[in-house]
């Protein structure tokens, strides 16, 4: 059942239905929430709590993008989170990264699996280390699939300022990431 | 750029026992969700349709009707113009009372105090009732217009103009009475005012200059002030449905 059909059903009684939305989507909302506030354990909360907002205002909700709705509640709570000065210090991600990558045998051998999982990791703080407002933009953009029109929405900002920030985010990502290359390749020459 | 975060989808373990927790509790949110049904446009029309009383839209077009047959018969009369406009705007300007007797008895049931208690909008019944009433006087109204310009071999526009002005003439005054007076049942009310709107129309038989062509600007500007007067009436009306103060004027 797609999401239109979702929201037409449940706006006629069929709330029940409201579980499969919570089930479709509570993996990604919580993943980012835990990517923009670098909190493993309150990314639950927060992940629960768009959610339970989303129920609040099913009934006066119409139907544009389901999941670009989501993630807005999300964003909000995010800001909101962060706003309080919770999050400061972001928590280790690694430890919550599969210790096996998956597809590794697929490109037959371990030690691909291992540079792609230390390679996931290292990427991963490069991101945590970004500007709030960059990699909200990024996270938006790259990891949840919005258009940048949806974005200067969701963030309530012009869209050029939307390619700005994505513009210097991948810039600074890709600069750290090119460091990165280089070290590696010193400290095995 | 996309791989990296391709990459990320799967890259960070969820812990299933704190995830079927916050689904759970979702779930009690859920169970304890009252969903408010909030109709689309379409439905509600249906159920306004459904429920409406259907006598005053079935009136006018069988006054119409009538109002034609008699205007007919008498056409056969030679050199008779004068008489067939009059006696029709006469009707017409009495066909105007179904639509005022329509909304004033939402207020004479007591829909305006039930309003709240019952989960029923009394502005958007008041508008359907008007709308529906306006679209079906005014078929009605082209109608005759388009049919009387056949027999008296007069021009469109002129015949609307001599049609219409007494029915929208006579609906301010009907809509006055409805919004200044403080009568429970206002269906006497209308039907004398009725009466005395037709004939003063029909006076007009008695003047025969007030159709020749130059009085058709007079006509004209007459329409258009009771154009406003009606809108003016209609905004007032819904405001004071809005307000509460129907419901409290019609009390008594």
């Amino acid at each position: 059942m797609d999401d239109r059909t979702l929201i037409y059903k449940i706006q006629r009684g069929q709330k029940e239905l409201l579980n499969e939305i919570a089930e479709k989507y509570y993996d990604d909302i919580y993943r980012f929430c835990c990517y923009l506030t670098g909190q493993r354990e309150d990314a639950y909360d927060l992940a629960q709590e768009t959610f339970l907002r989303f129920i609040q205002y099913v009934d006066h909700y119409r139907y544009r993008n389901l999941k670009g709705y989501l993630l807005t509640i999300a964003r909000n709570l995010c800001m909101d989170y962060l706003r309080q000065g919770k999050g400061e210090v972001p928590t280790d991600m690694t430890e919550a990264m599969p210790k096996e990558s998956g597809g590794m045998e697929e490109r037959g051998g371990c030690s691909d699996g291992i540079s792609e999982l230390v390679e996931r990791q290292f990427f991963l703080g490069e991101l945590q280390k970004l500007p709030r407002i960059q990699r909200e933009a990024l996270l938006l953009y790259y990891y949840s699939g919005l258009k940048i029109r949806e974005i200067a929405v969701i963030t309530t900002v012009p869209v050029s300022t939307v390619k700005s920030r994505l513009k210097q985010g991948v810039e600074k990502l890709k600069k750290s990431m090119e460091e990165d290359n280089v070290k590696s390749k010193i400290s095995l020459s | 750029m996309e791989k990296e975060f391709a990459a990320l989808q799967k890259g960070l373990l969820i812990d299933g026992k704190k995830r079927a927790v916050a689904l759970a509790r979702i779930s009690k949110e859920v169970r304890e969700k009252k969903i408010r049904v909030t109709p689309s446009l379409g439905h509600r029309l249906y159920v306004q349709l459904h429920y409406m009383e259907k006598w005053y839209l079935l009136f006018p077009v069988l006054m119409a009707a009538g109002l034609l047959g008699v205007v007919k018969l008498l056409s056969r009369q030679e050199g008779w113009r004068i008489e067939l406009i009059s006696l029709l705007s006469s009707g017409i300007a009495f066909m105007g009372i179904f639509g005022a007797i329509s909304v004033s008895r939402i207020f004479a049931n007591h829909m305006g105090e039930l309003e709240a208690a019952c989960f029923f909008h009394v502005g958007e019944i008041v508008a359907v009732r008007m709308i529906l009433s306006g679209l079906i006087n005014g078929v009605m109204i082209c109608v005759c217009a388009f049919i009387l310009r056949g027999w008296m071999r007069e021009e469109l526009l002129k015949v609307l103009v001599y049609i219409l002005t007494p029915f929208l003439a006579s609906n301010c005054l009907y809509f006055a009475l409805f919004l200044f007076l403080r009568e429970k049942n206002m269906l006497f009310v209308f039907l004398a005012a009725g009466a005395v709107c037709a004939c003063l129309w029909l006076i007009l038989l008695c003047v025969p200059w007030a159709y020749e062509e130059g009085m058709l600007a007079a006509w004209m500007l007459l329409l258009l002030v009771s154009v406003i007067v009606f809108i003016g009436e209609v905004c007032l009306m819904l405001g004071q449905i809005r307000e509460g103060e129907m419901v409290c004027s019609h009390w008594n």
